[in-house]
C-alpha cells in the first residue's frame, strides 16, 4: 500500500527497512501562517526552527517478527508509525516497507455522522483501499463483529463513542494485511467485545509477516515482541533481541 | 502514498464512495433534500431578476433576463461553493489523513464532483426557465457537454489549488470570500461582454481594445460567455473562444496539480 520500495529488492530481502530515515517538524509551522502575516512580510521567514521527530534511524524488520517500539512521550514512535504506513515521506533516507501495510492508528476517523453504519463501512473501506465488490462480500460479517444490530442503519451521530470504535474496529480488521502497525494497543468497547478484539488481532497478528507495535505496557512487549527498537528524541538508542532491549529499557527507568 | 494521477485513478472506487457519501448525507441533513439542489438556483436567479429588471428597470437589454442571469449564476455558484469546500477540507479530514494512507486528493477532487451533480440539478432549471421564457432551444445546446468538461476541469484544477493553499494558510477561507465576491462582479455575471466592449468603445484610444481582452483573461468570462451562446443566443461559440477555455482550463488543471504535487506528503506536517 506504501509507495515502491525505493530500495531495490533483494531475495529475502527484510520485509521493512529503514536506512538513515529522518523527518523533521518546522515548529513555526505548526502555527500556519496567515494571509495578515504574509502581506506584513512576518508569515516566510527562513530562519524558522526545524525538530527533527526522527534522525538517522536505522533497522530492519525480517519476515516473521514482531518488532516493539519503546521510548519516552515524544521520542518519534508515532511518527515512526506515520512513516512506515506510507502517510509521511522521509525528508532524509529512506523507508521502504515491502507487503500490503495495515495501520489501525486511530479509530473511527473518517466516518461521516449523518450517514448510516452500513454507508460508512463502503466509505471507510474504500478510504483502506477496499474495491466495493470486496467490501459488499464482506459486509455481513463486518456487520455481524460489530454486534450493532439494527443500530447499523442509523445515522453514526446517534451511536455511543464505544459503538462508533466497535464499527471502526470491524472495519479495520477486516483487512488482511501482511504488516500490521499498532500504535497503542487498542482496548475497544466492553469486555465481552475486548476479549473478541483481542481474539481478532491475534489472528491477525497470526497471519501478517511481520508487525510493528508501539506500547509501553512492558508485560505485552515481554511476550510478543521478537525484537525491540528503543528511541530517544528521534535517535535511535538502542536496536536488537526483545529481551535484552527491554531489560536495558526497563533499568533505566526504574528509579536508582 | 502520493496524489500522482495514476494513485488517484487507482483508488477511483474512494472517489465515487465519497461523492456518493457527500451527496446522501446532504440530502439526509436536510428535510428538503436534494430539492435543495433545485431551489438554491431558483432563489438566486429570482433575486437578481427581481433587483435588476424590476428596480433597476435594466432588463429589457438582456431580456429575458433570468435565463440571462442563470446562464452566470449556476456555473459561478459550482466554482464558489467547490472553492470554499475545497479550501477547508484537508483540515477538516485531519485525523483521517494522519490514520489511513491514501491520496489525499480525493477529498478536493470528491468536493467539486459532488457540487458538479449539484449543478446538474440547476441546468434542469435552466432548461426550465428557457423553455419558459418562449427561447429556442437548438442546435446550439450540443456544445453544453464541452462547456461542461471545460467548466470541470478548470473547477478542479483552482480547487486543488485552494485545497493546498487553505491547509497552509489559517485565514484563507475569509480572504477567499472577498476574492471571489470582487470576481463576481469583475466577471460577466449581471452584464454582458458586449457591454464591456460597448463602454470601453465609448473611453476610447487603446482602452477600447484592450479593456474587453483584459475581461476575457478571467476563464469565467469566457464561460459564462459559452452558456449564453447555448441557452440565450443559440448560436455556436466562436473558436476563438473555445481555443482560450481550453488553455484556460487545462493551464488551471495543470497548475492545481503540480502545486498539489508539490505540497501534498508536505501538507500533513502543517494539519
Amino acid at each position: 500500500m506504501s509507495d515502491a520500495p525505493k530500495i531495490a529488492r533483494e531475495k529475502n530481502a527484510p520485509v521493512i527497512e529503514a536506512r538513515g530515515l529522518g523527518i523533521w517538524f518546522n515548529l513555526q509551522s505548526r502555527r500556519r501562517v496567515s494571509i495578515k502575516s504574509i502581506l506584513l512580510g512576518s508569515g516566510l521567514r527562513s530562519d524558522q526552527k526545524v525538530l527533527w521527530a526522527l534522525r538517522d534511524v536505522n533497522f530492519e524488520v525480517a519476515d516473521g517478527s514482531v518488532l516493539g517500539v519503546i521510548g519516552p512521550n515524544g521520542a518519534g514512535k508515532s511518527t515512526l508509525c506515520l512513516a512506515l504506513s506510507g502517510i509521511l515521506t522521509p525528508d532524509e533516507g529512506d523507508v521502504a516497507v515491502r507487503g500490503k501495510v495495515s495501520t489501525l492508528l486511530s479509530l473511527g476517523a473518517g466516518f461521516n455522522r449523518d450517514l448510516s453504519g452500513r454507508d460508512n463501512i463502503l466509505v471507510n473501506g474504500a478510504y483502506l483501499g477496499m474495491r466495493r465488490d470486496e467490501i459488499q462480500s464482506r459486509m455481513e460479517e463486518i456487520v455481524a463483529f460489530s454486534e450493532l444490530g439494527d443500530f447499523i442503519d442509523q445515522p453514526v451521530r446517534f451511536y455511543s463513542s464505544g459503538m462508533r470504535a466497535r464499527l471502526s474496529f470491524s472495519i479495520a480488521s477486516s483487512l488482511e494485511p501482511e504488516i500490521l502497525i499498532l500504535d497503542e494497543v487498542l482496548s475497544v468497547g466492553d469486555q465481552a467485545f475486548q476479549r473478541k478484539s483481542r481474539e481478532r488481532m491475534q489472528q491477525m497478528m497470526a497471519r501478517s509477516r511481520a508487525i510493528v507495535l508501539v506500547s509501553h505496557a512492558m508485560p505485552f512487549l515481554r511476550e510478543l515482541c521478537t525484537h525491540c527498537l528503543w528511541l530517544e528524541r528521534g535517535h535511535v538508542r538502542g536496536f536488537g533481541e526483545a529481551q535484552e532491549m527491554l531489560d536495558a529499557y526497563e533499568a533505566e527507568l526504574a528509579p536508582e | 502514498m502520493n496524489s500522482t494521477f495514476a494513485n488517484v485513478v487507482a483508488r477511483r472506487d474512494l472517489l465515487r464512495e465519497l461523492t456518493l457519501a457527500d451527496l446522501r448525507s446532504q440530502s439526509q441533513v436536510s428535510r428538503l433534500g436534494w430539492l435543495w439542489w433545485v431551489v438554491d438556483p431558483l432563489v438566486m436567479m429570482l433575486i437578481y431578476w427581481v433587483v435588476v429588471a424590476g428596480i433597476f428597470g435594466r432588463g429589457e437589454r438582456y431580456a429575458p433576463y433570468p435565463v440571462f442571469i442563470l446562464c452566470a449564476m449556476l456555473p459561478w455558484k459550482h466554482f464558489t461553493s467547490s472553492l470554499n469546500a475545497a479550501s477547508g477540507v484537508l483540515r477538516a479530514s485531519e485525523s483521517l489523513i494522519k490514520s489511513i494512507a491514501f491520496p489525499t486528493m480525493a477529498l478536493p477532487i470528491t468536493q467539486v464532483l459532488a457540487r458538479f451533480w449539484h449543478h446538474l440539478f440547476g441546468l434542469l432549471v435552466l432548461f426550465a426557465t428557457s423553455w419558459i421564457a418562449g427561447l429556442p432551444l437548438g442546435l446550439a445546446l450540443v456544445q453544453l457537454p464541452l462547456l461542461l468538461v471545460f467548466q470541470l476541469v478548470l473547477v478542479l484544477g483552482l480547487s486543488l489549488l485552494v485545497a493546498c493553499f487553505g491547509a497552509l494558510i489559517r485565514d484563507l477561507k475569509g480572504f477567499l470570500g472577498h476574492v471571489m465576491r470582487v470576481g463576481f462582479y469583475l466577471s460577466p455575471t449581471l452584464y454582458g461582454i458586449d457591454l464591456v466592449r460597448e463602454q470601453s468603445a465609448n473611453l476610447g484610444g487603446w482602452m477600447a481594445d484592450w479593456l474587453p481582452r483584459l475581461f476575457l483573461l478571467n476563464p469565467f468570462a469566457v464561460l459564462i460567455g459559452g452558456y449564453r451562446d447555448v441557452f440565450f443566443f443559440n448560436r455556436m461559440v466562436e473558436p476563438e473562444m473555445w481555443a482560450l477555455l481550453t488553455v484556460q482550463s487545462f493551464g488551471a488543471l495543470w497548475l492545481g496539480y503540480r502545486v498539489y504535487l508539490h505540497f501534498d506528503r508536505r501538507v500533513i506536517k502543517f494539519l
